[in-house]
């Protein structure tokens, strides 16, 4: 992944450190939080900035040498791989929300309503060319309830 | 086997005319509704008077006649006693409406058809049918004896009948309580719940659709049978019918328009239409439209095998019911001879010559009989002892 | 004459752009992402689809259009009248919710005669009658459990070793059996016992009662032995010796067993298993290691690894899945319930991995002293002081006590995995399911925290592996993995048409 590119810029600070400038015309707040919450068992954290231009993530590994229960040492440029690309992939998710919420809601309360409450017109017409052409009482569910 | 003849029709046949073909001679009080199909017209009145027409081969010069004739007709031994046929004033037409020792009987609704599929084996004729229809229908009904194992209804759609549809439904509900029917229908209009529930309160014990359903890409669909829309409202309408707790097979014609998301299909009816009861996979029939769109939608039976295998496999093994219809076994791979069944309706079934060497030719279903202009180019005779088909 | 015929052009939809149906997705791999709908219908597709799909790079005439479309992950109609499908198979997801509490579980004793290293109740000798229900709850108990909505209902006669306390189960079984005949609904007993006191009069009194039976069989002897003590260390011997006169008096088919899982078990897959097809059993539940009760206690017995139990876990099923080529017929129920999640339009009842969480919703536990609990992993961590998941008394507490009350309400907070932090953008999440007990007993609160929790970490590696299976299209895997998932149609759903 290139990481300069896409509205993400990272520069590795230590060996258990690293700075993030996210540009938030690219990515949301809820993207940030959530790619932070993945990695918050292994590492910290901070926005230390935040304005409406960008977002200055740093981010401290919590395991700095290794120890018994743990003792593949994780690595910063990994993490900051893994932070980058889960921060795309959740700005991507926050779309696909934005977008469907909406829908959502519908199918949820379609799917528990009584039945028929919610029900819409099917589309389009059920009409062959003699019912077009001289409408009769044959067929009244085109127009309206049979019953 | 022949289902209609013709001849010519006397002024005395003013109306449609259905009846019950008699060869003997009958006593006046047993003439009701009967049609009498005799050599020559006997001279005595007494012994004409009270049949509901006569049908001949002789040559009548006279158009005077007390009772609807139809002379000069021009085939007779298809025509049986006990069966009912339906004479027409000015064409001369004699159509076998019901043979009673036949399994393949049908109820023809209507010519009429909202779709215009191109593979479409009655094409639709735009003029309204429906009254006269279901009068003759329903005097068919009244007229069979003993109830038949099975009927179809079909047409074009029968659900453009509207309310006599449902008429028809319930006479055959009243008459015949255990006869299994089996409607054809494009599903369309049950998208509409009001609809739906007519059927379902008439509670036709016996009683399951076949609707089609040839893609689950709704523009493929909506292409094979002309309509627009017409996929969205056959799958509404399929999920209405499972709602009011109907019966329903789906059915799929193969050939070059259905077979590449064949397996998509499979999928799709099993996520969207889990409820079906059977699914049927069939083969084309080279009639009505099919040999004009015949570039469209030819693809050798043989090559299409392993879509076939491969959407069996899929419905199958997830514990749907599914029947390939109208395929050879010397076309059909060996696993899917389970699933192959004697589809062809016997008035219009066949084998062809290279079937006389055949060791299978009893399991096999054969052909339709306008197959000899047209089908797979591997049809060759099996040794016997091949495995058996259901 | 014959109407006009149209190209397949004419029958395209004239709209510019897509919209988007609700979907998830998440990488599997270096070069393979799934896509996930609304109602667990998947796509597996190169990295980089999901990306396209929502940026609307897709080409339109492209067979992953018209797949993305018949699935529902978009729509380029002007109706909306195909959401009722999307709903339709949504309820389906969700039929297990229906009827409210199926399951109860009725702990009729504490005692036991075993001390099994991992169990999660206090062991008490044969000569404590503190231990056993009384008449009395045992009533209260069945009435409680008779108000459920559920037409069905399925009791589960647990313990200590209910066997021990035979009284009390000759007490509530014509008791519960009267309740639910006049409240028309159907009753399915079983009980969980180590059969080691089972008579021949016990078994012909539960074939007659029509009880079924799940005992326990860890593996072959040195493993059940080992985790399974008992006076005169011979507890797979008995075990083997009363699955044979209990198949015979209370019926083949109604007699399974149940294994559990230990620091032991995770290095001998095989055998177990192998164990398993020795002994004819036709179903085996290869289950996660318990974090629970004595298993925290004497964490150095059990121990508690998830990467070992993951191994254990693929390890096993591949034996499993080449024993069914071979002809024997063996599912394993873990795999089952993702599969069938995954595979079929049904969701399961299970309630350890269901969203929201089975506890109280799906199952509850009625203890000897009345106590009752969400689950039996709630009653354990009362065994060791945590009375968090204590719902109520069936001395005391009402049906609508039990569930509007403080502790119910809490943990259905955290019930429902589509609103957990980590779970509500996750691609399994229709196939995974939330455990907020769990999520207590190993993290301190009932929301969990996602990136260390055990259950998650279990689950999504799991289910990655059964999408690597699957997406190998063997077909014998597949008419094997299908062939567990069949048990359940559509006509065991009850479907209704409107009145």
């Amino acid at each position: 992944m290139n990481l300069q590119s896409e509205g993400i810029k990272s520069e590795i600070s230590t060996a258990f450190s690293a700075t993030i400038s996210l540009s938030a015309n690219f990515y949301s707040k809820e993207s940030l939080l959530k790619a932070a919450y993945w990695l918050s068992n292994r590492a910290v954290v901070h926005v230390p900035e935040s304005d409406d231009e960008k977002f200055t993530v740093l981010i401290k590994l919590k395991q700095t040498t290794p120890t018994l229960d743990n003792p593949k040492q994780q690595n910063i440029e990994e993490l900051v791989d893994e932070f980058c690309n889960s921060i795309i992939d959740f700005e991507l998710r926050h779309k696909v929300e934005i977008e469907t919420a909406q829908v959502r809601q519908i199918i949820l309360a379609k799917a528990f309503s009584e039945s028929g409450v919610l029900e819409e017109e099917p589309p389009g017409s059920i009409l062959d060319p003699v019912e077009q052409s001289n409408p009769s009482n044959l067929i009244k569910i085109a127009n309206g309830p049979q019953k | 086997m022949r289902l209609t003849t013709g001849g010519n029709a006397h002024s005395s046949l003013r109306n449609s005319v259905v009846g019950k073909i008699t060869r003997e001679h009958l006593p006046e009080n047993e003439r009701r509704d009967r049609i009498l199909l005799v050599d020559s017209i006997p001279t005595a009145r007494n012994q004409i008077v009270g049949y509901r027409g006569i049908l001949t081969p002789a040559k009548i010069e006279t158009d005077q006649f007390p009772i609807p004739l139809i002379s000069s007709l021009q085939e007779t031994v298809h025509l049986r006693t006990a069966d009912i046929v339906g004479i027409e004033p000015k064409s001369g037409f004699v159509r076998t409406l019901y043979r009673p020792d036949s399994e393949h009987n049908v109820i023809f609704a209507t010519d009429r058809c909202n779709s215009n599929c191109l593979m479409c084996s009655q094409p639709p004729k735009d003029h309204d049918d429906t009254q006269a229809m279901t009068d003759r229908n329903l005097k068919l009904i009244e007229l069979i004896d003993s109830a038949p194992g099975r009927l179809v209804i079909t047409g074009g759609e029968p659900t453009l009948l509207g309310e006599r549809l449902f008429t028809i439904i319930a006479a055959l509900r009243d008459k015949f309580p255990s006869t299994y029917v089996h409607m054809l229908t494009n599903g369309r209009s049950f998208a509409w719940p009001n609809f739906t529930a007519r059927l379902a309160e008439l509670k036709h014990p016996n009683f399951m659709l076949g609707i089609p359903l040839y893609s689950d890409d709704s523009r493929i669909h909506d292409y094979v049978v002309q309509a627009r829309d017409a996929f969205d409202q056959t799958v509404l309408g399929l999920q209405q019918l499972a709602r009011y707790g109907l019966r329903i097979e789906i059915r799929v014609v193969l050939h070059a328009v259905t077979i590449p998301r064949l397996v998509h299909l499979a999928e799709y009816i099993y996520r969207n239409c889990t409820f079906v009861e059977h699914i049927a996979l069939m083969g084309l029939e080279n009639i009505g439209y099919a040999p004009r769109n015949m570039s469209s939608l030819w693809t050798d039976p043989y090559d299409y095998q392993d879509e076939l295998e491969k959407t069996v496999e899929f419905l199958s093994t997830r514990g749907l019911e599914v029947s390939i219809y109208n395929h050879q076994l010397c076309v059909l791979r060996k696993s899917l001879w389970k699933y192959s069944r004697k589809s062809i309706s016997d008035w219009k079934n066949i084998y062809l010559d290279e079937c006389e060497q055949c060791g299978v030719r009893e399991q096999c279903g054969g052909f339709f009989k306008w197959a000899t202009k047209l089908h797979s180019n591997h049809i060759h005779p099996l040794p016997a002892g091949n495995g058996t088909t259901r | 004459m014959p109407r006009q015929f149209y190209p397949v052009e004419h029958f395209s939809v004239a709209q510019a752009e897509y919209k988007l149906l609700p979907f998830k997705f998440l990488k599997l791999s270096a070069d393979r992402e799934i896509l996930v709908n609304e109602v667990g219908e998947f796509i597996l597709a190169p990295v980089g689809t999901a990306q396209r799909v929502i940026r609307r790079q897709l080409d339109r005439s492209s067979e992953l259009f018209s797949t993305l479309k018949a699935k529902q992950f978009l729509t380029d109609s002007s109706s909306s009248a195909l959401l009722d499908l999307l709903a339709t198979k949504y309820r389906t997801k969700h039929h297990f919710l229906e009827g409210f509490t199926k399951l109860h579980i009725v702990v009729v004793t504490l005692r036991c005669d075993h001390s099994c290293h991992y169990c999660q109740v206090s062991r008490q000798t044969a000569d404590k009658q503190t231990y056993d229900m009384s008449p009395e709850v045992a009533e209260k108990s069945v009435d409680l459990i008779m108000q459920s909505p559920s037409p069905h209902i399925t009791l589960e006669l647990q313990g200590g070793e209910p066997l021990l306390a035979f009284d009390v189960i000759q007490h509530i079984v014509p008791y519960a059996k009267k309740r639910a005949d006049s409240l028309g609904k159907e009753l399915d007993i079983v009980v969980t016992t180590n059969l080691a006191n089972a008579t021949d009069e016990m078994l012909c009194y539960l074939r007659d009662e029509g009880i079924k039976v799940s005992t326990s069989l860890d593996g072959p002897a040195f493993i059940h032995n080992a985790n399974r003590p008992r006076p005169g260390n011979n507890s797979y011997e008995l075990t083997i010796e009363n699955i044979q006169r209990a198949r015979t008096i209370v019926g083949y088919d109604r007699v399974a067993a149940l294994m559990t899982t230990t620091q032991l078990s995770l290095d001998h897959p095989k055998e177990i298993i192998d164990e398993y097809v020795k002994q004819g059993f036709h179903s085996i539940f290869l289950r996660p290691l318990s974090p629970y009760g004595f298993a925290l206690k004497t964490k150095r017995k059990t121990g508690y690894q998830l990467d070992n139990f993951l191994e254990f876990y693929r390890t096993g099923l591949a034996h499993i899945l080449e024993l069914n080529r071979k002809g024997y017929d063996l599912e394993e129920v873990y795999t089952k319930i993702l599969l069938t999640k995954i595979l079929t339009p049904y969701g399961t009842g299970f309630v350890d991995l269901q969203s929201p969480a089975g506890a109280g919703i799906s199952v509850l536990v009625y203890n000897y002293d009345g106590d009752i609990y969400a689950t039996d992993e709630s009653r354990m961590l009362a065994e060791m002081g945590d009375h968090t998941f204590r719902l109520g008394n069936v001395m005391t507490s009402s049906f609508k006590d039990v569930f509007t009350g403080e502790p119910f309400l809490n943990l259905v907070s955290a019930s429902c995995n589509q609103s957990l932090c980590g779970c509500s953008d996750c691609a399994f999440q229709l196939y995974c399911g939330a455990d907020p007990i769990f999520n207590h007993a190993t993290q301190g609160d009932v929301f969990g925290h996602r990136p260390s929790s055990g259950f998650c970490h279990r689950n999504m590696e799991v289910i990655k592996h059964l999408f690597e299976l699957i997406s190998t299209e063997d077909s014998q895997i597949m008419r094997i993995f299908l062939a567990w998932v069949q048990t359940c149609r559509l006509k065991d759903l009850n479907m209704r048409a409107p009145s």
